[in-house]
């Protein structure tokens, strides 16, 4: 263990591409988190190139078409304004999609902040954080989420604030654990004694090695922001409709369900994929990340 | 062991308090202003300006919070309502059960079926029970609940007809009302629960006394149950508490879909009313109830583990034993 | 029927035949014992000398039928108690051996007591399982804390409440409530303070010769096998290399490995500077050499030693060794 990671301090510039190429060759061999990382990158590529390949605008209303079923012509059917669902589906990966990444990206950042004054320092700087994390977390989550864009208001900026400001403190409070196992290692005692700053211990020992539990989180929490983010939109506190979000789509087609269901099955459909797609590719991660965590 | 529990009761009050101020604060910033939204837009701003004296918001942000903190916490009023100018505490009694009574439910469909679903998994490692239950649990992690429960109504209301869509009932017949709720905002906890379980197990039916248990001729039933659920419970219990703030966020927006006159409806109905006052006393009163909740669940670990008990007792501080 | 009872009588109380045990280990099959055979009388001691991972606890294990049920399986061989083979016994009639007939005393005591059960409650399970109904549990399980020298009133306390050397008195107490035919103790002392596993070792063999209990003993410890065997068998590799009585075995010594086993023990009698460690490693058990599994690691080994499975030899007296050469390597040792 502690040659290892000597090891990794002596070869520090090659570290960062051998250890990802460890990790995707791992990866590769699972199938499962394979299958997950595929459906993933072909859904933001989708998202990506949607104004270009998508078949009908997605704004474009045509009521002839009204809550019609799904044909050759439309594939997800058109909903209550004859608007194409699966123009809509793939446009609103761009918003749902990247809800998710910005969201979970911002409370990462912060997270890893707050995390990390708190994991290293400890004593009262620790304590403070954590009573402060303590009284956030007694609101559950979804409920803080829901606290917070009654503040902000409806949107899709708002929500992504909302979102990231509700999901810091599960990162901050990961990343305080993983800090303060790290913490008590010999190699910072080393890099403590040649007079290496709090910072520079921080920034350049402390978060690399706590950095392989963060991106499982990290992978995790996008599923996770994606489907809140969904759930806020859905009761009508998110992302407003006729923006394509998929849980605003569901939320403006749910009084058509008993007509149209197609109009509800669809967008949740792509909830649901993205979110298992996540999902395997972070069970895969962790395994590729930490054989030990593996059963 | 009381004196663990009154000292943990002790230090819900820090919270309690902390919460009171951190969702006050949050809600001054609410846009609009107040006495608008009570006498609506053909108001004169000599009304206007009467109401806000009245609702105290001349006084400076300090004086505000310490009115509000010696109302609820000293006379246990959190207000009335903008719009209906009604107290909140008694609509908050009466709708609370609704709530809880939903967020209960699920939490015991999720770890009864989730608890043996992921024993089944870990029994039988990498056989056919295993797969097909982990790939069940995948999915149920992974669909939302909101649209779990659309596909639901759709199926058992709209074609099947056997159960309501909406609503609530009395009694034991009200009881089918919360079925489809329930199950809808169940999936993700007893698929969490199932994998949780699932793991957990494993690591411990490879614990040596296992193998001490088997060769005392302990029937391999009693080694599953007694031996080794019983050490593998801890991160169980963990998850169950988080599972519960989870489930009580999930039953808002479940709420919602069937109408469940719960504090789901009941706040965000607030929101969009901007009735702030209910936002904010609903929202500290289910944090009352999530911590609570907290505390039954770190009691639950001593009852479980004879060494976590002992920490308690020795009043030594450290939840962690394990993990 | 009576054709059945005699057989019994002349049949050994234990025989183990060519039994061969197999895990799988990432796709790759463990041989972790190959062929062993040994016998043990009632009353009697037998140890099993060998270094960690040469298979000693998988034979042990399969005797009780515990081994992991993951991906591990006894591949061949017969092992017989008081006439039956256990290894086509039904799971219900095995498990009524276990803990009774047959026990086990486990390496590490740290571990092999369930932290969550009350340590009265752990010995008393064992009695409840195998009593009439009639028996007090509680009261045996007392009596038995007492015999190994724990006070009865410790009876409601949990594991973490003990010491280690306690804590193998219990696994100890758990072993012997229920009078076992055969003692299975695996590795007893070794995770011990060396002041409690002298104790440890006499509470066993003082319990042994009241309740005439015969013992597998495993230990890769010559002392202890010197103070309580009356055979000893030598393993290396997943199979006997060595075999015979105590005197045979520390006498004359036959088998290069057992000659090294020696050598790697400080001899109080001579000024010895230096030890003399075996040199090289086990081999991989996922791929052991065609011959002799010792080859690699022997001095005396020659062409002939990696041709094949190498026969056991067994001298006038019962003396069993498992080398091609045994009699060139003992002309030359003199």
């Amino acid at each position: 263990m502690m040659a290892g990671i000597a090891e990794k301090a002596a070869v520090k510039p090659h570290k960062k591409q051998t250890e990802f190429a460890r990790v995707m060759k791992q990866l590769r061999k699972n199938k499962v988190a394979m299958a997950g990382l595929i459906v993933m990158a072909a859904e933001c590529l989708l998202a990506l190139l949607s104004p270009w390949i998508i078949p009908y605008d997605y704004t474009a209303m045509d009521m002839a078409n009204c809550l019609k079923g799904p044909t050759a012509a439309h594939l997800f059917g058109c909903d209550d304004m004859g608007r194409d669902i699966f123009s809509r589906v793939l446009y609103g990966g761009r918003f749902s999609i990247s809800i998710g990444i910005i969201a979970v990206s911002i409370s990462t950042v912060f997270g890893i902040m707050i995390g990390s004054v708190a994991g290293y320092f400890g004593g009262q700087v620790d304590n403070v954080i954590m009573r402060f994390l303590d009284i956030i977390q007694a609101i559950p989550g979804m409920l803080l989420m829901i606290v917070i864009s009654a503040v902000l208001g409806p949107g899709f900026i708002n929500t992504v604030i909302a979102l990231s400001v509700g999901s810091i403190p599960g990162m901050a409070r990961m990343l305080r654990a993983q800090m303060m196992k790290e913490r008590d290692n010999e190699y910072i005692e080393a890099a403590q004694s040649i007079n290496c700053g709090r910072v520079r211990i921080i920034v350049n020992h402390l978060i690399p090695n706590c950095i392989s539990p963060l991106i499982v989180q990290a992978t995790m929490g996008v599923a996770q922001t994606i489907t809140m983010a969904a759930g806020l939109s859905f009761i009508g506190l998110g992302v407003q409709p006729p923006t394509p979000e998929w849980g605003a789509m569901l939320s403006g087609s749910r009084q058509f369900m008993r007509q149209a269901p197609h109009l509800v099955i669809f967008p949740g459909l792509a909830i649901a994929v993205t979110v298992l797609a996540l999902n395997l590719l972070g069970d895969g991660l962790r395994d590729a990340l930490d054989p030990k965590l593996k059963n | 062991m009381l004196k663990y529990i009154g000292k943990r009761l002790l230090w819900m009050i820090p919270i309690v308090l902390g919460v009171t101020i951190l969702v006050f604060t949050m809600m001054t910033f609410c846009p609009g202003d107040p006495a608008e939204i009570i006498l609506g837009t053909t108001a004169t701003e000599a009304d206007l300006q009467a109401k806000r004296v009245e609702l105290g918001l001349d006084q400076p942000f300090l004086v505000r919070l310490a009115t509000y903190m010696s109302d609820v916490f000293i006379h246990f009023d959190l207000g009335n309502s903008w719009l209906t100018g009604v107290n909140i505490i008694p609509t908050i009694m009466e709708r609370m059960p609704r709530t809880v009574v939903l967020t209960v439910v699920t939490l015991i469909i999720a770890f009864g079926l989730g608890i043996p679903l992921g024993i089944m998994a870990a029994t039988h490692q990498n056989r056919w029970q295993d797969h097909i239950s982990m790939i069940l649990a995948l999915i149920g992690v992974a669909i939302p609940n909101f649209w779990l429960a659309l596909l639901l109504v759709l199926l058992f209301s709209v074609k099947l007809g056997w159960l309501p869509a909406m609503g609530i009932g009395t009694g034991i017949a009200g009881l089918q009302y919360y079925i489809l709720p329930a199950l809808s905002n169940c999936a993700g906890a007893l698929a969490n629960c199932a994998r949780q379980t699932r793991s957990s197990m494993l690591d411990v039916i490879r614990a040596d006394y296992i193998t001490t248990a088997r060769s005392k001729g302990v029937p391999e039933n009693v080694v599953i149950i007694k031996h080794a659920l019983k050490n593998a419970l801890i991160p169980i219990i963990t998850m169950m508490g988080t599972s519960f703030g989870r489930l009580l966020g999930g039953a808002m927006i479940i709420e919602t879909i069937f109408s469940i006159p719960g504090m789901g409806t009941y706040i965000i109905g607030a929101v969009n009313n901007r009735d702030y006052p209910i936002v904010q006393g609903g929202t500290i009163f289910l944090a009352i109830v999530f911590s609570i909740m907290m505390l039954l669940v770190d009691l639950l670990y001593a009852a479980v583990d004879p060494r976590i008990k002992a920490q308690y007792a020795s009043g030594k501080k450290g939840k962690k034993v394990k993990k | 029927m009576s054709e059945n009872k005699t057989e019994n009588k002349n049949m050994p109380f234990l025989s183990i035949k060519d039994l061969k045990v197999e895990y799988m280990s990432d796709g790759q099959a463990v041989h972790a014992v190959n062929g062993v055979s040994l016998t043990l009388e009632r009353g009697k001691t037998l140890g099993l000398v060998g270094e960690t991972g040469a298979g000693k606890t998988t034979i042990a294990k399969s005797i009780l039928r515990i081994l992991p049920d993951i991906g591990c399986h006894i591949r061949q061989g017969e092992i017989c108690l008081d006439g039956d083979n256990v290894l086509t016994l039904p799971e219900h009639d095995m498990r009524k051996i276990r803990g009774n007939k047959v026990s086990m005393i486990f390496q590490d005591p740290m571990t092999a007591l369930n932290p969550v059960q009350r340590v009265g409650e752990q010995i008393a399970e064992v009695v409840q399982l195998h009593s009439d109904g009639k028996t007090d549990s509680e009261a045996r399980a007392k009596e038995m804390l007492e015999i190994v020298g724990i006070p009865a009133e410790r009876y409601y306390e949990y594991p973490h409440q003990f010491s280690g050397g306690m804590k193998q008195r219990v696994v100890i107490a758990i072993a012997l409530a229920c009078n076992p035919d055969l003692l299975l103790a695996d590795e007893p002392t070794t995770a011990l303070d060396v002041t409690i596993q002298a104790q440890v070792m006499d509470l066993i063999g003082e319990l042994q010769k009241k309740y005439n209990t015969a013992m597998l003993l495993i230990t890769h410890d010559m002392g202890v096998v010197a103070q309580v065997c009356d055979d000893v068998a030598v393993i290396y590799a997943g199979n006997i290399v060595e075999y015979g009585t105590k005197e045979q075995i520390f006498d004359h010594p036959s088998h290069p490995y057992t000659v090294g086993l020696f050598g790697a023990i400080p001899d109080m009698n001579e000024d010895e500077i230096w030890l003399h460690p075996i040199d090289g490693l086990p081999p991989d058990p996922t791929d052991l050499p065609q011959g002799c599994a010792f080859s690699p690691r022997c001095k005396y080994a020659g062409e002939e030693c990696q041709k094949g499975p190498i026969a056991i030899y067994e001298t006038a007296d019962g003396h069993h060794c498992r080398c091609c050469r045994v009699d060139e390597i003992r002309k030359q040792e003199g």
